[in-house]
Parts: structure tokens; sequence; C-alpha cells
């Protein structure tokens, strides 16, 4: 979804200006109304690397420990299409890890959670692309984006190049890091682009660069389910959703929260000059 | 048709003719002609300003009336059909416009109309602005059952309805996005505009096509008698309107133009980024009416407008409408009018991406052509028939992408869909000796869609079935029968009861991709997976007058249902998506409420005092496990207050205030963290509430000259004078001084807004 990508990239900008440059913003008093804590489900197998699964529940909204809230001594259990299934050892508290299972490309796993948090069994299935695609060059630089006054605008750009394998429909995931920690993702699809050497500009309206500081990008090669589940979070789909919030749509059965990705990937990193 | 031979039978004589303005030959639409003679006989002229009236041989005294206008008492001797044209002569005499409402003072209680609000242009002539543009769209929302949800934003939403089903017509065609600057301002230029008539409830049967309302804008037919130019300098917009005779009394046109300036503006900063940009839009309104001889008269009116937006190599947008009718009104036999009319009209818009290496567009367009064909039968005083046909022809081109080879995306062209609807309609009113009204109709609507191409069905959003169609051969077809019933019951010259049931359809849907006016709308029709929406509304009221109508009271309350509402699902794709069909849910929706109206309508000091009470509420399979949730512009309690005080000829204060329950909004109940990041988790739908709204605006209009041909007047308005911020939206984030902490972070659009006008006419 390119042209989305660009939509929301120049259109929200021309936006802010045509709502005026008076827009202005505080922060203001809110009751929120406290409900039964969720199970939210974290899980990923890496192509060639261990699967982790983590575990949790939502917390209020002003609580300070989020540590309280991982769920502990839960089963948690990972099955590949080739037979092969593992329980997943606690490494820490709400922390699943893989042994004997290593992500396959193109492989099949399926998720089965079991917690003393939920009468239901959780459960889910997510099948990792068959190719990782990498990146052929990534690019930050200062925006080239007007400046508007009272108006905030993304004051760096970072461009990713890559060739789209022509084959299949890839969906992607970009996952930020700046110094080590990751900052934001961003999601893609090819249904545009499918075949091209394409560019994607992750736009964040929050990214903060200073000269000297280490980017880097992992692109994910990721199944639709994920991306749908992360395209909700994206600036274009809080655009559509508008006012009308909604948590995102997960491939988790059994739980309202997370998601569960098998994925390939790559790194590039560039230091900020 | 068992009572036309009753009326045959007797030995009457038909005088009918045309009442129009003596001044300028704008037609007066529901004037009244009353016999001093015969109490309960009468009529009033239908939307041409026609009438026709059937009395026994004999003299008689007419009396003709409107409001803002002298009565004419006519002495006349009924000894054979009549040929009689009422010219009336306004009682305003300065540039002072009319102050009081331009129709009759007890039209409310007198006549059948239950859920309908009408404005005068000149009416609103006072009334304060925003950044200087009157608008008839904003205006409407200031009475009760009619509301926007944002500052600033045009779209309304009718007693719960949603601001995609109104039918907006501008000379009874189709205005498919009448919205400027992404919402900001209306289409409609209110110098080109004689007047709005709103039915909340109960439309004509010669309206169908959207569920919720009906928004009749009529443009003035231009001043028959002697050429005009009106204009106006505003702080963004300017402009001008000329009308004229092409042959005295015959026939006239009218011109108007406005245009925005904000590019020009931009081009003084010294910023070259921001004195590239483009940003305005236009209008251009044209009618030109021509009264062949006493059976005929021709109508054509057309109307263009266009928005462009516009950052050098980065983004374009540009969008507008194109809208031309012809109409042709026939006076068949004394009692026969007929109107035969042809009506066009386009909207489309373009998004163009100027980007390295090369440039792409997103396009897509929306066109209907139209024949109305309609009888009106005057079968004696108290009883009016209508039968007519409505056939109508749809054109939708999707988004489509435009690409060329070398672009970083490919082209989508995703195949254009028609359709057809037709439409029969009949309705019946009649006025007893008891003081009762009864107004029947009904309206048959047969929408088929057509091929060429593959029509997918959808279950769950996945493709379960596919269907080829070869061209012009019908994919579906729905027959919606639409039942509308309206009872008056006239107490006495001061207050009426009266209820009405009324049953509408809609097949053309508009999917939005945000809560934002953009112009990126979807535009659907009925297919095998979107049902035709329809609505069942029931209305009952009281109406009151006080003080020789002085004062006008009324309350209405009302149930409404709609069936096959349409809501998008949870993170839908909807740009360039061939399956959007498969991103719909669906579901139902109900709306019931109180609406009161107080109106000064006379005196120094005249406006009015609005109040609605009311629960929107939708039930969506797919959204919240089905259960009812409250919709978006749920709005419990709604307020409007509108004064204009007259100081002199030369002063008019005025200032409205509306206050408004917050809006149901979803906010986060809980938070988690995916990734090393903060996110929210979000409960039920739509079961928090913005703060709420209100504002005061105060205007002050000081006529500079009155006197001579050259008049002029200007306009002081302040939006928002006290300066509340209300909330545009409200976002979550975590505090940055304390990260367990969530803060809410509220945007507003506008403080205080002073905005200033030049009016002139000469």
């Amino acid at each position: 979804m390119k042209t989305i990508r660009t939509i929301q990239k120049i259109f929200l900008p021309i936006l802010t200006l045509v709502y005026v440059a008076t827009s202005c913003s505080e922060t203001i008093e809110f009751e929120f109304n406290p409900v039964k804590p969720e199970i939210v489900v974290e899980g990923h197998v890496p192509a060639l690397e261990c699967a982790e699964v983590i575990l949790s529940k939502t917390a209020e909204i002003n609580s300070s420990n989020p540590q309280d809230n991982l769920i502990k001594n839960a089963l948690v259990t990972l099955e590949d299409n080739s037979g092969i299934s593992e329980i997943l050892v606690e490494v820490s508290p709400g922390h699943y890890r893989s042994n004997k299972i290593r992500g396959m490309p193109g492989s099949t796993y399926k998720l089965t959670v079991q917690t003393n948090e939920s009468e239901k069994t959780i459960n889910s299935m997510d099948v990792m692309p068959a190719e990782s695609v990498s990146i052929n060059k990534l690019r930050a630089r200062r925006s080239i984006l007007p400046e508007i006054e009272g108006v905030k605008m993304p004051e760096w750009e970072v461009i990713v190049e890559y060739t789209d394998p022509a084959k299949e429909t890839n969906y992607y995931r970009f996952v930020e890091y700046v110094n080590g920690k990751i900052i934001a993702s961003y999601v893609e699809d090819d249904k545009l682009n499918n075949g091209k050497d394409s560019k994607s500009f992750l736009t964040n309206f929050d990214r903060q660069l200073s000269p000297g500081d280490t980017l880097t990008i992992e692109m994910q090669s990721i199944s639709e389910a994920v991306y749908n589940y992360f395209y909700s979070f994206s600036y274009l789909g809080q655009l559509v959703q508008g006012s009308t919030k909604t948590n995102p749509i997960t491939n988790i059965n059994g739980a309202e929260l997370g998601y569960f990705s098998a994925y390939a990937s790559c790194k590039k990193s560039i230091v900020i000059e | 048709m068992c009572f036309l031979p009753a009326i045959l039978s007797q030995t009457k004589y038909t005088i009918n003719g045309v009442v129009t303005d003596v001044t300028n030959g704008e037609t007066l639409p529901g004037a009244t002609i009353t016999v001093e003679e015969l109490s309960g006989v009468g009529t009033a002229s239908n939307a041409y300003g026609y009438f026709g009236l059937t009395l026994p041989e004999g003299s008689y005294t007419l009396k003709i009336q409107y409001v803002g206008y002298q009565t004419i008492n006519f002495l006349v001797n009924v000894n054979q059909n009549l040929y009689q044209n009422f010219k009336m002569e306004s009682i305003a005499t300065s540039l002072q416009e009319i102050k009081v409402t331009p129709y009759r003072l007890d039209d409310k209680i007198l006549t059948n109309d239950i859920g309908v609000e009408k404005i005068q242009i000149s009416e609103i002539k006072n009334i304060p602005v925003f950044f200087g543009e009157r608008d008839v769209l904003k205006t409407i929302t200031l009475t009760p059952g009619i509301t926007s949800v944002r500052d600033g934003e045009s779209g309304v939403h009718v007693r719960g309805g949603n601001n995609s089903q109104n039918l907006i017509l501008l000379d009874e065609t189709t205005v498919y996005y009448p919205y400027h600057l992404l919402g900001f301002f209306s289409t409609f230029n209110s110098e080109a505009i004689k007047d709005v008539t709103v039915y909340k409830g109960t439309a004509p049967t010669s309206y169908g096509g959207r569920i919720s309302s009906v928004m009749d804008i009529r443009m003035k037919d231009g001043n028959n008698q002697t050429f005009e130019v009106n204009g106006s300098l505003g702080l963004i917009a300017s402009n001008l309107t000329v009308e004229g005779p092409i042959v005295k009394e015959k026939g006239s046109f009218l011109v108007a133009g406005r245009r925005t300036y904000i590019d020009m503006l931009l081009k003084l900063t010294k910023d070259p980024e921001l004195s590239s940009r483009t940003l305005n839009f236009y209008d251009l309104n044209a009618k030109v009416n021509f009264t062949i001889n006493p059976k005929n008269r021709i109508f054509l009116s057309a109307y263009t407008g266009r928005d462009a937006l516009r950052m050098p190599n980065h983004l374009g947008v540009s969008w507008g409408n194109q809208i031309a009718s012809f109409k042709w009104n026939h006076i068949w036999h004394d009692k026969i009018f007929s109107n035969t009319s042809i009506h066009f009209s386009e909207f489309d818009y373009m998004v163009d991406f100027e980007f390295e290496p090369s440039t792409f567009s997103l396009y897509s367009e929306l066109k209907d052509y139209c024949f109305k064909h309609e009888f009106q039968f005057f079968l004696g005083n108290n009883n009016r028939l209508s039968a007519g046909l409505d056939l109508k022809s749809y054109n939708i081109t999707p988004g489509q992408l435009i690409a060329g080879e070398d672009a970083m995306v490919h082209p989508v062209k995703i195949k254009d869909k028609t359709a057809k609807e037709r439409s029969f309609y009949l309705s019946n009113e009649i006025k007893t000796p008891t003081n009762w009204i009864i107004n029947f109709g009904i309206r048959l609507n047969f929408f088929s869609l057509y091929g060429i191409g593959t029509y997918y069905i959808y279950t769950d959003g996945l493709v379960t079935d596919s269907l080829r169609f070869y061209a012009k051969s019908p994919v579906k077809t729905y027959f919606t029968p639409e039942r509308r019933i309206n009872i008056t019951h006239i107490i006495d010259n001061k207050q009426s009861v009266k209820v009405a049931y009324s049953n509408h359809s809609q097949n053309i849907h508009k999917i939005s991709s945000s809560d934002a006016s953009l112009p990126i709308d979807i535009w659907l029709m009925s297919s095998t997976n979107v049902k035709p929406e329809i609505s069942d509304q029931f209305t009952a009221g009281y109406f009151r007058n006080f003080r020789q109508d002085m004062y006008q009271f009324s309350a209405e309350t009302y149930f409404k249902w709609m069936h096959d509402a349409i809501d998008l699902r949870t993170g839908a794709n909807i740009k360039a998506n061939e399956h959007i069909e498969g991103q719909l849910l669906f579901g139902h929706g109900r709306s019931y409420g109180l609406e009161l109206l107080l109106k000064k309508a006379t005196g120094k000091l005249h406006g009015w005092l609005g109040y609605n009470l009311s629960r929107t509420e939708l039930s969506i399979i797919g959204i919240n496990n089905g259960a009812w949730y409250p919709a978006r512009q749920d709005m419990t309690n709604d307020v409007s207050v509108v004064g204009m005080y007259d100081f002199s000829d030369k002063w008019t204060l005025s200032a409205t205030w509306v206050y408004q329950t917050g809006n149901a909004v979803t906010f986060p109940s809980g938070k988690y963290e995916i990734n090393g990041e903060v996110r929210y988790n979000y409960d039920k739908r739509n079961a928090n509430r913005m703060p709420d709204y209100h504002r005061l605006d105060v205007g002050l209009t000081w006529n500079l000259n009155t006197k001579g041909r050259y008049k002029s007047s200007l306009n002081l308005s302040v939006y928002n004078a006290y300066a509340r911020k209300n909330a545009f939206s409200i976002n979550f984030k975590q505090d940055p001084a304390n990260q367990d902490k969530t803060i809410a972070v509220m945007t507003y659009l506008f403080t205080a807004i002073p905005s200033i006008t030049y009016n002139f006419h000469f």
C-alpha cells in the first residue's frame, strides 16, 4: 500500500495546514474506566533462531509496574508442520523460549498456551514466508517537507530501497532501532508495486536522530495476518479509524490482544552524519 | 382517480397564475390565496410560484399573502377560467433585509409540514459567520435535529443519520460532495441561493434516494425587472453576482462567482515553499429562466466548482462538482401543471503524487443523469394530486491508480460500475372541511446494477463465490416501495397536531475513509453484497403560535429505524481495493428524540431557541458483539440560540450560541506492551464522550449606504467569541515526564476568529 503510505506522508501535513495554523494541543484531565485485565500474547518465530513467546495481562492505564502483569507458569507449546513439538521453557518471568525448534522459511507453526488466567486454551498459527527480501539501500535525510509554524512535521525521512519479488504477494514489517533500541515499526504490502524496485518512506512524526546515532532497520517478511495486525497501528490505520479506535485484528484465538508471527528478516545499519 | 368526476360535474371556474416579487420577478413559493367570502377556501403557490384555485361562479375578493410583502386584495368576477398573475411588493424599503421569516407566520400551524425547516437566505443575512463566509449548510445545524460533529465541519447529521444519508439538491439536481477545503465550507455560494428547505422526516414523494433527509436548495431566478450587481469582499474569499432581465418581465439571468485567495496570501510570504503552494476553490453558478407564454416557462441552471490544493513536487489534490439542469413548467389545463426536467451531476477527484522518479495519480468519478416528469393536478380547492416518474442512470469509476511504466507503482484499473434507478411516485393531499389535512403517497423504486465483469460474493471478508456478467445484463435488482403519510389536524388558527410515517431507501452509499469530510470517500452502489439502506420514521408534533403569530412554538418527537446500515471492518483496506465490499459490516441503527423550537419571528429582537434531546445507536454484526452502542454522532443534548437585534436601519447585532453533549468516542481502558512499545486496550465501542461542545458567535452589521442606488454594508463577526477550546480530537500517550502515566492530549482547532466582510449592491 505504497499509495496509502504516500497519502499518509503528504496528505496529513496538508490536512494539518488546512486545519489552520491556529490548531493547538494541550493535556487534559481524564477519567479512565478500568475493566478486567485481558491476556496479551506476543509470539515470534524468527528464521534460523529460537522462538520466543511473551505472555502478559493488560494493566490499569496509570499503573507503574508492567512487570507485575507478566503471566508466569504457563504451558506454552510450539509445533511445526514436520510434526516436531516442544514445550517452551520460561527463561524469565513471562518469557518462554524454544530449544529444539528454530524458524525455517516456508514452515507452518502452531502455538498453544494454557494459563491459570484463562479457562480457554489460547492458540494460533502462522506460516513463515518462503523467502526473505534484502535491503538494497538504507538512507536517512533531513525532511524535505516544508516547515510550518506551529505544526509538527517529521524531522527526518528514512527511506528503505529493496527489490520486491514478483512471484507472490509480499508483506513487510520494518522495525526501526536507534542505537539498538526499538523506536517504531511500519508495515507495507506490495499490492501496488509487486515486482518493482521499491522505496519505502518510513514516516514517523516523533523520530529524533542526532549525528553519530546508529540507525538499524530490520526488514521482516511476514504473513498477511501479521500485516493486518500491525496495519491497525499505522498512521493510515489510525486515520481510517478516526475517533473510532479499536483493538487490532489479532491472529490469536482465545485472547483479544497480541499476535503470533513467524518471519524471515534481514538487517541494515547506517550511522547518521 | 375516483374523485375526478365529482369535480368535473360541478359548474366551477379556475383562476390560475404565478405569484412573484414585483421588484425582481422572483417567484414566491408558498404564497397563500384565500377567498374573503368563502371561509376555508384557498390554496398556496407551489415551488414554482404557480397556483390554481377553483371557485363557483360569482364575485369574490381574493387575498394574496406572503410574509414580508404587502397583502393584495383582488376583486374578481368569476364567470370564466382566468389566468391571473400576482406581483407582490416587499414591505422592506431599504437594503435592510426583510427582518422576518419570509414565509407565512402561521405556516407551521396551517400546513401539513412536519419535520421541515425552511430558511431563506435573506433571513440569515445578519447571522455571524465563519471566516466571512455565510454558509447555508452551517446555518441549518442551528435548528434542532440537525447537527455537525466537529468544529468547522460542514457534514451534517439529521436525526441521527450519517452525513452520507442526506439528499442535497441544488435546483433539484443531486450534489454529491458539497464541500470545499476538506469540509470547512459548503459549495453553496449564498449570494446565488434563494432558499433552503430541509425535510428531516417525511419528504415529498418526488424526492428519494437517501434515508435521512432532503435538503432542497434553490438558486435565485434572477431579477427580470432591472439589472442588479451584488458582491462582497471577505477575508479569504470574494464573490460577485450579476442578474437582470433578458426580456423585461419575461426572462432573466443570474451569474454568480466566488473564489478564495488563500494562496494569494501565501504568495505574500517570503518562504518560497509556501508561496509556490496552491490552495484555493471557486464556485460558478448560472441560471436563466424565460417565460415563453403564460403556459410555458423554462429554466436552465448550471454550477461548477473546484478545489485545488497543491504542494509542488509533492502532492496535488483537486476535486469538484459539475451540475446542469433544464426544466420546463407547463400548464396543460387550468388545473394541471407539469414540470419536466433533465439533470446532470458529476463529481470527481484526482490526487497527484509528484515523486521521484515519476508521478502517478489516484482518480475517481461519479456521474448521474436524470430525467424527471411530474404532474400536479389541482383537483378543487383542497385536493392536490402529484404523480411523476424519476429515471436515473449512474456511473461510478472507483479509485483508479494511473501510473506510467517507470512509476514506483503499477496502474490499477477497477472496472466502472453502472446502475439505473427507475422511480414512480404518486401523492395526494386532501384538506377536509373539518380541518384535517391528509397527505398520502407512495414511491416505487426499481434499482438495477448492471454488468460487465465479475462480481464477487463475500462471507466474513473472503470471496466465497464469483459471478460473471455480460455488458448491460443486470447483476442485481432491488425493488423498494416507500410509503409516506402525513396527517394534520388544525385545532384552531393558533395550534395544530400532526403525525407522520415515512419510509425511505438508499442505493448509493458512501464509505468514509475517516472522520474528516475528505473528498476521497468511496461511493458504492447496492449490489449482491450491499443491500439498500432503508429507514422507517414515525413523527408526532404539536405546533402553537402566540401573540399574533409573533411567537411560534413546536414540539416534535421522532423514532427512526435504519436497516442495513454499513460500517467498515476493523483495519479495512479501502483504497484502490477491488474487494472493498468484502471489507464491510452490516447492521441496524435506531434514533429517537424530542425537538423543541421557539421562534420569535417579528420585532426588533428576533431569532429562535432550539433544543434537541436524542439518542442514536447502532448494532452491527462484528462490532461490540452485535450489541447496541452509541453512534459517533450521538449527542444527548443539543441547544441552539439565535438572536438578532435591529437597533436601527443602520445597525444590527446578532449572536448565536450552541451547546452539545460531547459525541461518542472510544477511549482506552487499559494498557500493555508489545515489542517494548506501550499500546492501549480499547474495550467497548464508543463508550466514552468527548468534552461538551459550546461556542458563542457574534456579529455586527453596519449598513453604510442605505439610500440611493449604491448600497453597502459591513459585517464584522467573531467566531467562538469567548475562545472556548473545543476538542477536535483526543489522543493518548505516555507522559514523557513519567513513563508510567498515561496522558490525554486534546487538540482544538480554533480559538476566537474575527472576520470582516464588505457587501455592496447596485
